[in-house]
């Protein structure tokens, strides 16, 4: 059998007293897309963190397709193919929309066709030569994503990949992502706070409350969770 | 084909242009001026191996006198003792600071800004110790005259001596501005903006710093090698910290991560400082005020100010 | 080596430690609350000594004059501190560009540096000793000079009051939060400009006090800038940035291990702070690697609080 693209054995991770995930175990298939929802402070960006190793778990493992990741920097992870963007699109401001591409090449060897190939595939040719700081917000988010695109990785990690965004803009961004992923064959786990983007994109979903999961499964199993829809109806939504 | 070669240069333009009339100096001006001209030329190589660090990879260091001073000494003591020319041994004079500068470099780019900062300020202070005290080697602080041959000696021939160091000089920029303009400089400007950012691109963070930091030791100490032909003595005080902060202040005049910036700045900084020397020998005062009124006025530089705004 | 040896190593190598601590106590205590390392640290050290030997040259090699140098010093110093912090420093924090601020204070040191230049000139000055300073004293049979045990019982005063103030009053307790988090102490509702003026003014008074007790050892110069910033910055380094505790141990470490190498060789001995600091941070990487995690800094090194949201 192969090996998950990602697995999670039992990870926890606290602050100080704080704990912000606990004992979370989970294993995501090649090609499958996964969506990680719940409330805020549920620890969707802890479990990103981890994952891509900006933050180390205080206890249990994270495998990399059958590979235990350790203490592994998140520069080597970057290399040994994660890929991930940020909740508030994390840009090099001070750079043009080009250079913030190209950087995301470096590791790979740039080229010219390859920059505005991704430019092109999200739509912002045209500012090619900005400014990333100048960017609207959807711009950023587009550009963030061509950066991960550009790095070709086995593992998409998109944090909240339509924050802000209303629901026409939603729609567009998401349908980009898919059409990326679909043609690449990637495997892709977001987190998401819209329930109809999640419903329509996820062929599974993985529910987060208080750092614990609380479902696992498909949308039409999760929809029916009776916890989940306490969590979810519960709350003012 | 003119429009491409602009695009190119872009913020290199100025030092270009400067480059040129630095070589047309010497015909229109007399040698007081030429050697001005040429102590310019040794600050603006420390200030250039300074901006690349702070200007384009966002480190603070300290650490520029160390190197100027291992190429001062290096060139010094290699062209007293072994007979060599001029050029061989300012060749082994970066040799000997790359390889300090990796060395060095690998403990100290890793750590948090501030330790870097008060290190690499101690590594001038530590080299700046030991000059002083192995006088065996380096006649402590009575300083080492330099024997140079004839051709090299610029009481003799002011104007040899300044187009061997404006050539030098010369590639050392070029050398500096392949690095900014290709994929190496790229990272570094991606690790200035945002470190951790550019770790989840897979980009090698500390690696980079590593290269970066070595190859401004290597800059530095052409600035050393070259001090040794218009001064024609070392002292112990190359390993001096101002030399270092010097290097900062006129960054700073010139355009902090403009590569022309401390080409400009070391000009503007000379020539004040050639003026100012006409009144007082207190230069402290008025290099200190200079550096309170851009750092509170023009953070970017003299530059960006007349350019009207922020510059790349 | 002789018991009267050993002791008065000992005690010359204390007064060592506590002059080099009030300087890195100033730095980490300006670092740990505001967050800016103060390159005039160095400076303020210097004006301490040159302006202690202008004082006790105007008032007369007296008992008066001396305690007068040791209070009004310091204290004018401070004062001037707080000037500064309010004037200058203070318009930065916003940005929390640390370069900036670094700079600024490098560009203070300058200028202190040329006016002392200007005032008084590049001539290095001296000054003496009042009579019952200048003796000696009997301690455990060795006679000691009663400057040292001066030095020390100052030494242990200034250090048990650092002591007290951050762990015994509400100003402490401030400090010791804003060192934690900055950002934090400003939605309790605390006046954090008044609190960052104080933090920096007693920093500068520390500076200034050990510029004062260092004046009599030895001829006052511009070089004294120099030779007292390399070790602060080696000390605060070696205790860990920010951390009180670590910069006594480190100070006490440094003083005492030089003054017994002099014994060997003067010149060998003023490596003793480098060959510390080495030794330590290589122990440090070792532990570190074993996964014992000491961090550098307390407020930076580990995230303090989760990412944002999620």
């Amino acid at each position: 059998m192969i090996a998950p693209v990602l697995e999670l054995r039992g990870v926890s991770k606290r602050f100080g007293g704080i704990r912000a995930l606990e004992e979370v175990s989970l294993a995501v298939q090649e090609g499958s897309t996964v969506a990680i929802i719940g409330p805020n402070g549920a620890g969707k960006s802890t479990l990103f963190a981890l994952v891509s190793g900006e933050l180390q778990p205080s206890e249990g493992t994270i495998l990399l397709a059958g590979r235990a990741l350790g203490r592994l920097s998140a520069e080597r992870r970057a290399r040994a193919g994660l890929g991930r963007t940020f909740q508030s699109a994390r840009l090099f401001a001070g750079l043009t929309v080009r250079e913030n591409v190209e950087l995301a090449l470096v590791r790979r060897g740039r080229r010219e066709e390859e920059v505005r190939e991704a430019l092109a595939e999200v739509s912002l040719l045209e500012r090619i030569e900005r400014r990333a700081g100048a960017l609207a917000q959807g711009e950023r988010k587009r550009l963030e994503l061509a950066m991960v695109l550009a790095q070709r990785p086995r593992l998409l990690l998109l944090d909240e990949p339509t924050a802000g965004m209303g629901a026409q803009e939603r729609a567009t961004i998401m349908e980009l992502i898919v059409g990326a992923v679909d043609r690449r064959g990637l495997t892709m786990v977001f987190s998401e706070h819209d329930m109809d983007t999640v419903f329509a994109h996820a062929q599974r979903i993985v529910v987060l409350d208080r750092g614990a999961v609380v479902a696992d499964g498909s949308p039409q199993m999760v929809r029916a969770d009776e916890r989940v829809q306490e969590i979810y109806l519960g709350s003012a939504t | 084909m003119a429009r491409l070669s602009r695009a190119r240069l872009g913020d290199g333009a100025p030092a270009l242009v400067l480059i040129v009339l630095a070589a047309l100096l010497p015909a229109v001006v007399s040698t007081e001026y030429v050697l001005l001209a040429a102590s310019m030329i040794v600050t603006m190589l420390v200030a250039v191996s300074f901006n690349l660090l702070l200007g384009y990879t966002g480190m603070f260091s300290f650490g520029q006198a160390a190197f100027y001073g291992l190429g001062a000494y290096t060139t010094a003591l290699l062209l007293n003792h072994t007979g060599a020319s001029f050029y061989p041994a300012l060749g082994a004079a970066i040799a000997i600071a790359v390889l300090a500068g990796l060395l060095s470099g690998a403990a100290l780019v890793g750590l948090e800004p501030i330790a870097f900062i008060m290190l690499t300020f101690a590594l001038g202070d530590l080299l700046e110790f030991l000059a002083e005290h192995l006088h065996g080697l380096t006649g402590g602080d009575s300083g080492l005259i330099v024997s140079l041959p004839r051709s090299l000696n610029v009481i003799a021939d002011v104007n040899g001596v300044y187009y061997v160091m404006l050539a030098a000089a010369t590639v050392a920029l070029a050398v500096a501005f392949a690095f900014v303009k290709t994929t190496p400089g790229l990272a570094v400007r991606g690790i200035r903006e945002d470190p951790l950012r550019a770790r989840t691109l897979g980009i090698a963070v500390n690696r980079r710093r590593l290269g970066v930091f070595t190859l401004s030791a290597g800059i530095a100490a052409v600035g050393g090698g070259l001090s040794v032909l218009s001064a024609q003595i070392v002292y112990p005080d190359v390993f001096d910290w101002r030399v270092s902060a010097n290097a900062l202040i006129i960054t700073l005049i010139g355009g902090v991560g403009l590569f022309s910036g401390p080409v400009l700045g070391a000009v503007l900084l000379g020539l004040i400082d050639f003026y100012v020397g006409r009144l007082t020998t207190d230069t402290l005062l008025v290099e200190g005020g200079l550096l309170l009124a851009v750092i509170l006025v023009a953070p970017r530089g003299v530059t960006a100010l007349w350019r009207g705004g922020a510059a790349r | 080596m002789s018991f009267v040896t050993f002791v008065d190593q000992l005690f010359a190598g204390l007064s060592l430690a506590f002059v080099l601590f009030f300087s890195a106590a100033g730095l980490n205590l300006v670092w740990g609350v505001l967050g800016v390392m103060n390159f005039a640290a160095g400076s303020v050290y210097m004006l301490g000594a040159y302006m202690a030997t202008s004082v006790v040259g105007r008032l007369g090699t007296s008992t008066g004059g001396w305690i007068a140098a040791l209070i009004a010093v310091p204290v004018t110093l401070a004062a001037a501190g707080a000037v500064v912090e309010v004037l200058l420093l203070r318009r930065t924090y916003r940005e929390q560009d640390e370069n900036r601020q670094f700079m600024l204070t490098l560009a203070l040191s300058y200028l202190v540096a040329g006016v002392v230049l200007l005032v008084f000139g590049t001539h290095f000055r001296t000054v003496s000793l009042p009579g019952f300073l200048s003796g000696g004293l009997n301690v455990l049979g060795a006679t000691l000079p009663a400057y040292t045990i001066v030095t020390i019982v100052l030494g242990l005063l200034v250090t048990a009051a650092i002591w007290g103030l951050t762990y015994g009053t509400r100003v402490g307790l401030l400090t010791r939060a804003a060192v934690d988090d900055r950002e934090m102490l400003g939605a309790l509702g605390v006046d954090v400009n008044r609190l960052y003026t104080a933090v920096f003014a007693f920093g500068i008074g520390l500076g200034a006090l050990g510029g004062v007790l260092i004046a009599p050892q030895g001829a006052v110069t511009t070089n004294l800038e120099t030779t007292a910033l390399v070790p602060a910055f080696i000390v605060v380094v070696t205790g860990g940035l920010g951390n009180m505790t670590g910069a006594l141990l480190a100070s006490l470490a440094i003083g005492v291990l030089q003054s017994f190498a002099t014994l060997q060789d003067t010149t060998l001995a003023q490596l003793t702070p480098y060959a510390v600091m080495t030794v330590v941070l290589l122990a440090r990487a070792v532990a570190g690697r074993r996964g014992l995690s000491i961090v550098f800094s307390p407020r930076k090194a580990s995230p303090a609080s989760p990412p944002a949201a999620g």
